[in-house]
């Protein structure tokens, strides 16, 4: 039998789907009897869920300013290297 | 800006158009700069990223499409950091992969027999929507990510942020899969526990 402590190390791979076939049948038995690891469960995926719909956060405007400034003066020094490869 | 398609993207980035170095900076930087941490660790991170960022610029008339121009990215971050491991003669800085056995959800609570001793309340507010149409809750979420173990900040944001397989994931950070999913989960277990707090918070206001 798995203990609620072994449902809480294993939510994870049980929302994605990624238990072998045993033990996802072991968890969801124990998902079917204990209300308060089907709570966790839920809880947990809601988590994910709204990880989901956020996205990953922007650097700095000032930041992107200078780093897009910085990175064109390196895309026009290749470019110019390639027109004088093309010439030669 | 958004890009209708990435071939589009790639050949105005050839160009050098200012506006799609912008969109670039802003939508890869910071995934960049997670897996160089992941890899060589927080004090050099900025500079292999921007090392990653000139063989990026270099190598791109030879980008095939074969990936996304995200995931073809990291991976030349991944390698700019590993080369950069190489020459310092260093080994890869796992963070807390080692550490497999701990426990994503704090051990008190619960009993010794492996029951719930603190089980998890309902939660007031239960969906998705309704959490992010907190602008408190969505700051507090941002902040526990940035001070997750590198890490476990770029699987979760690669994983369910940016929905990159883990695969690919484990590629990038050159870990295995069963490592990358203990990382992952307890990343997941940490915003778990912060979005459970502001929920107990929200309750003694009400």
């Amino acid at each position: 039998m798995l203990s609620c402590k072994d449902i809480s190390k294993l939510a994870s791979d049980h929302i994605d789907n990624n238990l072998p076939p045993l033990m996802k049948m072991k968890v969801k038995m124990h998902l079917f009897m204990c209300k308060k690891c089907r709570e966790f469960v839920n809880q947990l995926n809601t988590t994910v869920e709204t990880l989901k719909s956020l996205k990953i956060p922007q650097p700095e405007e000032s930041f992107v300013e200078q780093q897009t400034k910085d990175l064109l003066e390196i895309a026009k020094s290749f470019n110019s290297d390639n027109s004088i490869n093309k010439k030669h | 800006m958004e890009y209708q398609n990435e071939s589009e993207l790639v050949k105005q980035l050839i160009d050098g158009n200012e506006s799609a170095y912008r969109y670039v900076v802003q939508a890869y930087h910071n995934n960049m700069l997670y897996v160089a941490r992941s890899i060589v660790g927080s004090a050099i991170a900025d500079e292999v990223v921007q090392e990653a960022w000139v063989s990026v610029i270099k190598a791109l008339p030879k980008f095939e499409g074969r990936s996304s121009l995200k995931t073809w990215v990291l991976r030349i971050v991944s390698n700019s950091a590993k080369t950069r491991l190489r020459k310092e003669s260093r080994s890869i800085a796992v963070g807390d992969a080692n550490d497999m056995e701990a426990l994503s959800v704090p051990a008190e609570r619960f009993q010794d027999n492996g029951r719930w001793s603190a089980p998890p309340q309902q939660w007031n507010i239960s969906t998705p929507d309704d959490l992010l149409s907190s602008d408190e809750l969505k700051k507090i979420i941002y902040t526990t990510i940035d001070k997750l173990p590198p890490i476990q900040q770029s699987i979760i944001s690669l994983r369910d942020m940016e929905g990159m397989s883990m695969l690919e994931i484990c590629k990038i950070l050159d870990i295995t899969e069963s490592n990358s999913r203990v990382l992952l989960h307890r990343a997941r277990a940490k915003i778990w526990q912060v979005i459970e707090k502001y929920q107990g918070n929200q309750n003694v206001k009400l």
